[in-house]
């Protein structure tokens, strides 16, 4: 059992798991996920299409092993990260002194000498390494002194976040998809509808589309208020795609539009009969608002709109039997100075079906739907937890690749003619620079405290 | 009809990036300093070029030009160029600019293959300050991997091409091996940070989910994986060179399919 967690909490397991999850997300983009069963069959073949489908390789991404996959790698990372922080913890809490012997063994050192006595040359080695920003921990080995210097511990503390930073996400986006929700909800002017699981509903007082000269969508928005049982108004606000509305955990994000069945915004209609003489007069009316028609005394009015028209047989009265455009159909009055000429039904499918007069009949010539909003509502209740997650692994990657590691041994013995000095490093996995900057800095160190360094065979620092 | 600004630029820029890599080809041959330093001043004005390019089509359209696939690949060659100069500064070595002046050229040969026409309308969904951050980190981490990318080049051809030629001229395997390492160092956390958080948090803001497994989106991720996987090999098993070099060419040439994966697999990111 013990060697089996050892098994599951190592690294190489953790490199083998990104790399399966490398390679699932890979079939995940080489076939088209969420496609029509039929569509793979078609284009795979039966035996091919029916094996995708039964393994779940069309979905592969809402699959339970592709998540227990990503489980598995999180509990991984949480092993690994736990044993890393143990060993960095127990590093930094317990300085290694490394004699001049040791030092020797490493794969970058460097030896020298300088004047004087060992606690004059530890005076000026420490000034420096503190000046440079070091924690230098010191102690006695014999006649001889050791210090472990090091910087950028914040380094050990992004590696921390930034392996930790998984958990939040993963378990965010699990919160999210078990007790979240998210669904459409078109509104039209003035409509409103209950929001799900809470007590208050939203409507839409008005959407509006804005275009540019060129006739492009430029924006569109939606003003919406929500409302308490009693119908009365909680809040108000103007939203748009990049801006959603949030209110008490739900967010209503302007999402889509779409022509409102029920709703249209202009009507083109063509008067004719003797009172506007033979040609007939055009006139686009609004609905609910008279219109004049120009050139004449005549005034029109659209009252009503059915988008699929038939009269109720039990109630005789004109009602819709669906919200689409089957039988479109206006209740229109013609007016002039009070007196109505007109009023009834015109059909856009049946032109000539409504009683005309001789001074009066009315043709229906377009009709414009007006737009309805389509909104996203949704919880998330996983997501303060992504964004923990997403502010840690930021910080986490950010200190990880930004401050640098740094860790010098360093041993002073005394001699008969002054000081024996020795400093080493490991060069450092993952660190480039390890080399260069060990280079720069005992040359720096010999320049400022006056410790003349050994040349190496080659003239370089081993 | 008249070509704007902005087009006349990024055609003398992409000439310039042209004269350019061939002249650090003839550097390589000839290995005479004079005419690394012409290359590196060529690139410097095509660099210039490219910057004012970029600038002039900024203050056309009113905003960063991040919305197109020739305006993507006109910022990563932009980046790619940026780091040119950071890797020829720290190395002190023209050489190393020598293979990452053909890829910046490569990149903007690519760009000048799309369409130019800009958007001068944004879809309401790309009118944020996001897509700036999300699109210009992308550009710069994939610069970097495309840095990496070209000191493995480097790599293999020194240890394929004769001392006699120019590869004895060549930094060596562990320098070479470390301008690697350096680039996807400071690629990793820009991409990490730009590519996928900003993008993530772009995402929330827009259409109301962090990460919806769109083929783009999860071709980033397997960018960010194969490199994640690289960093802990490098630790784990001391990768270096040649099994490293690989991993790294597979990143980047992952990173370039994954720019062009909203053409053949289409999903959100498919704006064009």
């Amino acid at each position: 059992m013990r060697r089996l967690i050892r098994i599951f909490s190592s690294l190489k397991t953790g490199i083998l798991l990104l790399v399966l999850i490398t390679a699932c997300s890979l079939v995940g983009v080489i076939i088209p996920q969420g496609l029509e069963p039929q569509r793979y069959v078609h284009k795979w073949g039966s035996v091919v299409g029916s094996l995708l489908l039964s393994t779940g390789l069309d979905h592969i991404f809402s699959t339970v092993w592709y998540n227990i996959l990503l489980g598995v790698f999180s509990l991984n990372v949480l092993l690994c990260t736990s044993n890393r922080i143990r060993v960095s913890l127990r590093s930094l809490l317990h300085p290694a002194f490394y004699g001049a012997g040791k030092i020797a063994g490493l794969p970058l050192q460097v030896t020298g000498r300088a004047d004087g006595t060992v606690a004059e040359t530890r005076d000026r080695v420490q000034a420096f390494l503190r000046r440079r920003h070091y924690r230098v921990a010191m102690a006695s080995e014999g006649e001889a002194l050791v210090f472990d210097a090091r910087r950028g511990a914040l380094r050990e503390v992004g590696m921390a976040l930034l392996h930790l930073s998984v958990l939040p996400l993963l378990i965010g986006g699990l919160v999210g998809k078990m007790t979240g929700f998210s669904y459409p909800q078109m509104l039209g002017r003035g409509e409103s509808a209950p929001v799900r699981e809470r007590s208050f509903s939203v409507r839409c007082d008005y959407f509006e589309l804005e275009r540019n000269k060129d006739g492009m969508i430029k924006d569109y928005k939606s003003k919406l208020t929500l409302l308490d049982s009693a119908g009365d108004s909680l809040l108000s606000r103007v939203i748009e795609v990049n801006h959603p509305l949030i209110y008490k955990g739900i967010k209503f994000y302007q999402s889509s539009y779409s022509a409102d069945p029920q709703r249209v915004d202009s009507v083109g209609l063509v008067i004719r009969g003797t009172a506007v003489g033979p040609v007939g007069k055009g006139v686009v009316a609004s609905p609910g608002k008279a219109t004049a028609v120009q050139g004449t005394d005549l005034s029109v009015m659209v009252h009503r709109f059915i988008p699929d028209f038939w009269i109720d047989m039990k109630t005789r009265q004109p009602q819709s039997r669906s919200l689409k455009h089957n039988n479109p159909a206006f209740l229109v009055s013609v007016a002039q100075a009070g007196d109505t000429l007109f009023k009834g039904w015109i059909f856009e499918k049946f032109g000539a079906m409504h009683h005309s007069s001789d001074t009066c009949s009315v043709m229906l010539m377009s009709y414009g739907q007006e737009l309805a909003t389509g909104l996203l509502v949704k919880e998330n209740p996983g997501g303060p937890l992504i964004w923990m997650g997403l502010i840690f692994m930021t910080i986490g990657v950010l200190l990880v690749f930004w401050i640098p590691r740094r860790r010098l041994h360093i041993a002073l013995v005394p001699t008969e003619n002054g000081v024996s000095f020795s400093a080493g490093s490991s060069r450092l996995r993952n660190d480039p620079d390890a080399e260069p900057v060990f280079g720069e800095i005992v040359t720096a160190l010999s320049t400022e405290t006056g410790i003349s360094l050994k040349e190496t065979g080659n003239g370089s620092i081993n | 009809m008249v070509q704007s600004t902005d087009i006349t630029l990024f055609w003398w820029a992409l000439i310039g990036f042209g004269v350019a890599s061939l002249m650090h080809v003839v550097f390589l041959v000839s290995n005479k300093k004079v005419t690394g330093t012409i290359a590196s001043v060529l690139m410097a004005v095509s660099f210039a070029a490219l910057t004012a390019a970029i600038t002039a089509r900024a203050v056309r359209i009113g905003h960063l030009p991040v919305t197109n696939m020739f305006e993507y690949l006109s910022i990563f060659a932009w980046s790619a160029g940026l780091f040119y100069f950071v890797f020829v500064y720290f190395f002190r070595q023209y050489i190393v600019g020598a293979f990452i002046a053909p890829v910046v050229f490569m990149l903007i040969v690519s760009a000048s293959l799309l369409p130019k026409e800009p958007n001068m309308q944004l879809v309401p969904a790309l009118q944020s300050y996001w897509l700036q951050i999300h699109v210009t980190l992308a550009a710069l981490g994939e610069a970097a991997f495309g840095v990496a990318f070209a000191a493995n080049i480097m790599f293999f051809m020194k240890k394929i091409i004769s001392p006699g030629v120019f590869g004895g001229r060549l930094p060596s395997y562990d320098r070479l091996d470390m301008v690697s390492h350096k680039a996807i160092i400071i690629g990793y956390p820009v991409f990490t940070v730009g590519a996928l958080f900003a993008g993530a948090v772009w995402a929330e803001q827009a259409w109301g989910t962090f990460w919806s497994w769109d083929p783009k989106e999860v071709c980033s991720l397997i960018v960010w994986l194969i490199y994640t996987i690289y960093f802990h090999l490098r630790f784990l098993r001391g990768w270096r060179g040649s099994r490293s070099a690989l991993l790294s060419i597979f990143g980047f040439i992952s990173a370039v399919l994954t720019f062009f994966a909203n053409m053949f697999l289409g999903g959100l990111h498919a704006y064009n």
